[in-house]
């Protein structure tokens, strides 16, 4: 029976996925299990195995799947258990080595700004566009993600080129730069030999070849294996070559390469006849009957390592380095019996293939469906091919396939020989000899008990130094049987020995070079400082290749990739075309600039309709996107009935309804006219409105005053009791409160109020009690002196000081004064209007105007008053997310610890994590309003919907939670996310109107 | 080669050092102390130390900070190019050094004026009969060591034989990098040197004193002196015998006798052995 658990936005990467199914299927009671983020390709892997259900079907690109097939329910609940407990050992492993980890390339390169490597490990479909940022950002870039398409390829390495840059790869399994062993690689004594190689194995057999005969490399770098192709051209292997030969301490020079295209390999040979160095190639394939001047030419990958060895140490080149297989053979195997090659190193298991085609004349290898040889009953197969690794880890650190196979081979009468690599180093099996020692001995006692001769001959590719011994991988081998050669050519020649083929190479002269030589272009000063200094890395993908940087002296900063917007492809393409127009960095900059250079005053208190002239009409307005009445929620319909009894309207709150439902009241949003309002946000004309000057240009921003809490109109109530204080506040306070402002010149500095008052622990949307205090603090000395009566002053007094949220509504008004003042700047992705109507959530982003993009409304998380449920409550509402848009309330958590308890959100470090995470999507700071609890840096400023999308992040609102019904008022607090969608929509409608191909 | 490194390097180095790099490309770190290393290149040792220490027959003096650096790079066994001019390390990092521009200086041994039978009245000789050698010396001073200091006293250093015998017992014995019994040879063949030719001694001793037999860089020092070259103290100690301040001669002897854990000790009392056995002789030879 299927069963499928969806874990949402769970991004982690295929290798540890891999190996977390790995461990999953050991569990009893499990017929089979996989687990894969939910892009269309593992989709298909899972459609294939027999394991994709509707969920699973259904699941996001940066979903996880968990696809189990049991028998029994319940053992789902050990497989999460195992799965938790497997990624959190994960996250505890990076922790405990203390692993830089970011989330972004301009996070990494602000923690690393000499930076000079971007070291990729993402899945192929995402890595073209990330590796050109790459580049852009003038990194050099090794790329061990594969499965790039060759135009990509060849698109992104003329560009790097031009850039003065190396890409080294796609699918480049192996390097060395600067004796830093990077990926899957062994660790190598560091010499005077530099590679340049089109070939993972091939790297690592020359390598630790030459370490093994006390030479050294100083750099070995990949290319990837289409590099020598002639659609690539060979763009990476001529810029590496020329900066080897350019780097003082490299003073010999080995070019390996898969079978390359004819025209390249000429061309390559020829630049090669043109340096100063001497050279050893290798193009896998080819038979070489002589070298010419100093370049030589090799037929093995270890007679390349000798070579080089010999040519370091300044001693000549031998006309033939094969030396005599000690093993002696005294009865060959029968002739039907024949040679069986499995493989986890591709080129190891080309080499193979190639020598024993030559040695048994079976003409030129042809790949087909995993093997690299198949004929005459021989065969070699490279179980790193894709037809064997899709949805499983790579033969190297997986040792189940070549189980497998051992075990099946082993079964076949005519299998005299099997041949294997056991291939050491960084990302490889911990300790792949003892792995495949149980199928070999046993494979070794089953043929003896059927009296049949079946041998075992391996090499080990590795060294002394690396994380598993060479030396132990021998012995273990050696202990069940194997015979151990110490190279990869020498173990097929053994092979073949034990079939009675000795295999000889001619001998090799020198013949003279062609006279010209070509005029070597200059090399950049990038790849220059690449290869005479310590890489800097930026490591985007699996944390274990950081291992190896550390431990020999590079460093590096941990990026912790997922795809952007969920894996959405669309959008992807949007964000990245987006990107690349650097007008929308200029307009950002001018927008936030106007927030930042904003100057907030509170000026006056006046009725609504002496500044919002519609206001005069019988119309309200209201929080959020447009809405009509009938589409309104409890709270606002309860708070249009109260507005219409108070306006005076009707007279009752049957009439009221009645005048509302027929359309006879118009409503309009708030943020049309200037203003703002909390919760319902509805605002009629007589009542008391605050104004905020922003004196960078003279907008005002209006919003209704705060009425305390418990039965409000802003919550939907409209009882007498509500009615009697908008008429006070109407009648009393907010005369007061103006008069009070106008004794004070140019109104109250709001700049200095908040910056006061953040440093005190307000947030300013949950929390707003020193500012009210400090507000208090200005406005009592103004009011005690004015000529009114003393109860007007007492009761303004008295209420002031017992509504500890009235600043909020200040501050509402304020940050409608800085967005609006911002908004004049129509170009760019700032968003600069957060709003919710209680149906939806709208948003407004800078260059689009004043465009509403909506999406349905959350409800909020948070706590309960007593009675009250989350089943009680209405979904968000009302325009105090202003206070968001402007970079505080839920934005500047951190500010307010004590919020995060009040709103069920946890304690002070949850508080830090929200506002480290919305400065992710946010542009800047705001050095106005410096957070102390966030070692003084400013609040959260500009929130672009471009980084809202690409990290799926969306800004965290903090807010009181009205009950559904109307009439009833405020029943807890908490918090809520702004739905992506509406980011998404803004970002799609700003492209199409750039002229960018959305589809 | 960091990128800020200049192709120059403060420092001072032996005049033997061109003899041994020359014709050779390829070593190895041979050793690493805590305030030099050795490289072997070709057959010899090469002594990088630091800039402002006495320099060594066989070495090469560095900038303090570089040679910090290079000794926080390098571990034994890293491959050392030697290029025309320059010797590239290849450690953690890749480090050169410049040496063909660095100052030489002569550890050729100097010529000696003073005659044999002037070395009892010389206050270096005094000075040196004075120090109770027994006590500070890193071979056991038991009855087997007494006879063959006796032997190495009053033997005839044209017999082959004799010279195998003494220096089979003393090569390689006493423990250290330089074993107490090699520096003492070493002392002993000084004193003999700045006075004669002594071939017999001298071509049984580049046989026996060999790197199976003691230590790869106790052989180097041999070497060194065999081809008339020693470090710069001992320059120093040689140049007293044509005359000397006593405050001179103690303040070299205690700089020489601070060398090492036993080393200077065991040089001196071997040099001091070689000029009594010149003494005895009474012969210049």
């Amino acid at each position: 029976m299927l069963f499928t658990v969806i874990k949402k936005n769970s991004y982690q990467d295929s290798i540890n996925l891999m190996l977390l199914t790995n461990s999953i299927n050991t569990i009893a009671g499990i017929t089979k299990c996989s687990i894969m983020m939910g892009t269309a390709a593992n989709k298909d892997i899972l459609k294939n195995g027999g394991l994709l259900t509707a969920e699973g079907e259904a699941a996001a690109p940066s979903d996880m799947i968990i696809a189990i097939d049991a028998v029994d329910e319940k053992i789902v609940d050990t497989v999460l258990a195992e799965a938790d407990k497997f990624l959190n050992d994960l996250a505890v492993k990076k922790k405990s080595k203390g692993v830089e980890s970011v989330t972004n390339l301009d996070a990494a390169l602000a923690e690393m700004p000499d930076a000079n490597v971007a070291l990729f490990s993402i899945p192929g479909e995402y890595a073209a566009d990330e590796i050109e940022k790459a580049l852009d950002k003038g990194l050099h870039v090794f790329s061990f993600t594969d499965n790039i398409a060759l135009e990509d390829e060849v698109r992104l390495k003329q560009k790097a080129h031009e850039k003065g840059l190396l890409l080294m790869g796609p699918d480049c399994g192996t390097g060395i730069i600067s004796s830093i062993p990077l990926a899957f690689t062994n660790v190598v004594r560091p010499g005077n030999i530099g590679i340049v190689g089109a070939s993972g194995t091939g790297i690592q057999e020359v390598t630790t070849i030459i370490d093994r005969l006390g030479g050294g490399v100083v750099h070995a770098i990949g290319t990837g294996g289409r590099d020598l192709s002639e659609e690539v051209n060979a763009i990476t292997a001529r810029d590496a070559i020329l900066g080897l030969e350019h780097h003082d301490p490299t003073d010999v020079i080995v070019v390996i390469s898969k079978p390359p295209a004819q025209k390249v390999r000429d061309e390559i040979v020829e630049l090669l006849h043109s340096l100063s160095k001497p050279v050893v190639a290798i193009f896998l394939g080819e038979k070489p009957d002589h070298h010419e001047g100093n370049v030589y030419l090799a037929h093995t990958l270890e007679e390349a390592a000798l070579m080089a060895v010999d040519l370091a140490k300044n001693n000549p080149v031998k006309p033939n380095y094969m030396e005599e297989i000690a093993y002696q053979v005294t009865v060959p195997l029968a002739p039907e019996k024949t040679v069986k090659g499995l493989y986890s190193g591709g080129t190891l298991a080309a080499e193979a293939g190639m020598l024993i085609a030559e040695a048994l004349g079976l003409g030129k290898l042809g790949k087909q469906e995993g093997y690299i040889l198949n004929a005459n009953g021989y065969q070699v197969m490279d179980l790193g091919d894709d037809i064997y690794t899709q949805g499983k880890p790579h033969p190297m650190i997986d040792p189940e396939i070549r189980i497998n196979k051992i075990k099946e081979y082993a079964q076949d009468v005519n299998t005299g020989v099997i041949l294997l690599d056991c291939v050491l180093g960084y990302g490889s099996h911990p300790d792949m000899a003892n792995a495949l020692a149980p199928a070999i001995k046993e494979a070794i006692q089953t043929a003896k008990k059927d009296g049949r001769e079946l041998y075992f001959v391996a090499s080990v590719c590795g060294t002394e130094q690396d994380p598993q011994s060479y030396k132990a991988a021998i012995k273990t081998l050696q202990e069940c049987g194997v015979l151990v050669e110490t190279s990869n050519a020498r173990a097929v020649r053994l092979s073949l020995k034990l079939k009675g083929i000795d295999y000889q190479e001619a001998d090799k002269c020198v013949v003279a070079a062609p006279a010209t030589k070509q005029a070597l272009p200059a090399i950049s000063e990038q790849i220059l400082d690449l290869l005479n200094t310590k890489p800097r890395i930026i490591n985007i993908g699996l944390t274990s290749f950081t291992d190896s940087i550390f431990a020999y002296g590079g460093k590096a900063v941990q990026y912790d990739w997922k795809p952007a917007a969920g894996g959405d492809k669309r959008l992807i393409k949007v964000l990245n075309a987006l990107a690349k127009i650097e007008e929308i960095e200029i307009a950002n900059n001018q927008v936030i600039e106007r927030m930042k250079s904003s100057q907030p005053f509170l000026v006056d208190v006046v009725p609504a309709k002496s500044v919002i002239n519609i206001l005069n009409d019988k119309v309200l307005l209201h929080a959020g996107p447009p809405i009509e009445y009938k589409d309104m929620t409890g709270p606002g319909q309860g708070a249009c009935i109260g507005a219409v009894l108070f306006e005076g309207w009707a007279e009752d709150e049957q009439s009221a309804r009645q005048l509302l439902e027929s359309g006879g009241v118009t409503f309009l949003p708030c943020h049309h006219v200037n203003a703002v309002g909390p919760m319902g946000g509805i605002t009629s004309g007589n009542m008391p409105v605050l104004v905020v000057e922003n004196r960078l240009d003279g907008t005002v921003g209006y919003c209704i005053m705060n009425e305390g809490i418990g039965k409000v109109l802003r919550f939907g109530a409209y009882s007498e009791e509500v009615i009697n204080r908008l008429k006070w506040m109407r009648d009393t306070l907010g005369p007061v409160l103006s008069k009070a402002l106008k004794r004070k010149e140019g109104g109250i500095n709001l700049n200095v109020l908040i910056a006061k008052a953040i440093t005190m622990g307000d947030e300013f949307h949950q929390r707003n009690i020193a500012a009210s205090l400090c507000f208090l603090k200005e406005i009592t000395p103004l009011i005690t002196e004015l000529d009114i009566d003393a109860k007007e002053k007492y009761e303004t007094i008295k209420f002031l000081a017992d509504t500890d949220q009235f600043f909020l509504n200040i501050m509402m008004a304020a940050s409608k004064s800085i967005v609006d003042c911002a908004r004049k700047v129509t170009s760019g992705t700032v968003v600069t209007t957060m709003a919710r109507n209680g149906r939806n959530f709208g948003v407004r982003i800078s260059g689009m105007g004043d465009e509403w993009f909506t999406a349905p409304v959350n409800t909020p998380d948070g706590l309960y008053f007593t009675g009250y449920s989350a089943e009680d409550a209405n979904p968000d509402i009302g325009d105090s997310a202003i206070t968001e848009t402007v970079g505080v309330g839920g934005m500047a958590m951190v500010a307010a610890p004590g919020v995060t308890r009040f709103v069920g959100a946890g304690g002070f470090h949850d508080a830090l994590k929200v506002s480290n995470e919305m400065d992710t999507i946010c542009i800047t700071n705001n050095p106005n309003w410096s957070i102390p609890t966030w070692d003084f840096k400013g609040a959260c400023l500009g929130i672009d919907a471009r980084k809202v999308v690409a990290t799926g992040i969306t800004p965290l609102i903090n807010t009181g939670i009205a009950h559904k019904k109307e009439g009833v008022g405020q029943i807890g607090a908490g918090t809520v996310r702004a739905p992506l969608a509406c980011f998404e929509k803004a970002i799609i409608a700003y492209a199409k109107k750039l002229g960018i191909d959305v589809e | 080669m960091n990128k800020d490194e200049l192709n120059y390097d403060r420092g001072v180095k032996s005049n033997l050092l061109p003899l041994y790099l020359k014709n050779v490309s390829v070593g190895n770190v041979h050793s690493k102390f805590n305030n030099g290393l050795n490289i072997q290149i070709g057959e010899n040792l090469i002594y990088i130390g630091r800039f402002g220490a006495p320099l060594t027959a066989f070495g090469l003096n560095i900038d303090e900070a570089k040679l910090k650096h290079l000794l926080g790079s390098v571990r034994i066994g890293d491959l050392v190019v030697n290029k025309k001019d320059k010797l590239i390390v290849y450690g953690c990092e890749i480090i050169t050094i410049y040496y063909s521009a660095l100052e030489g200086m002569d550890l050729k041994l100097p010529e000696i004026k003073s005659r044999v039978q002037a070395i009892v009245d010389n206050p270096l000789y005094q000075y040196l009969d004075t120090i109770a050698f027994e006590q500070c010396l890193g071979i056991d001073v038991d009855e087997k060591t007494g006879k063959y200091v006796e032997l190495l006293l009053n033997s005839d250093k044209a017999d082959e034989q004799v010279n195998a015998e003494i220096i089979r017992f003393f090569v390689g014995r006493g423990k250290g990098l330089t074993p107490g019994g090699d520096d003492l040879l070493i002392g002993f063949t000084l004193a003999l040197m700045l006075f004669g030719q002594f071939q017999a001694w001298k071509k049984v001793l580049a046989v026996e004193v060999n790197s199976d037999e003691t230590t790869m860089i106790s052989v180097a020092y041999l070497k060194a002196l065999l081809a008339g070259y020693v470090s710069e103290h001992f320059i120093r100690l040689a140049k007293l015998i044509d005359g000397a301040e006593p405050d001179a001669v103690a303040k070299t002897i205690n700089e020489i006798r601070s060398f090492g854990h036993t080393s200077g000790n065991d040089t001196l009392f071997g040099f001091f052995l070689g000029l009594k056995y010149l003494v005895l002789r009474g012969t210049k030879v």
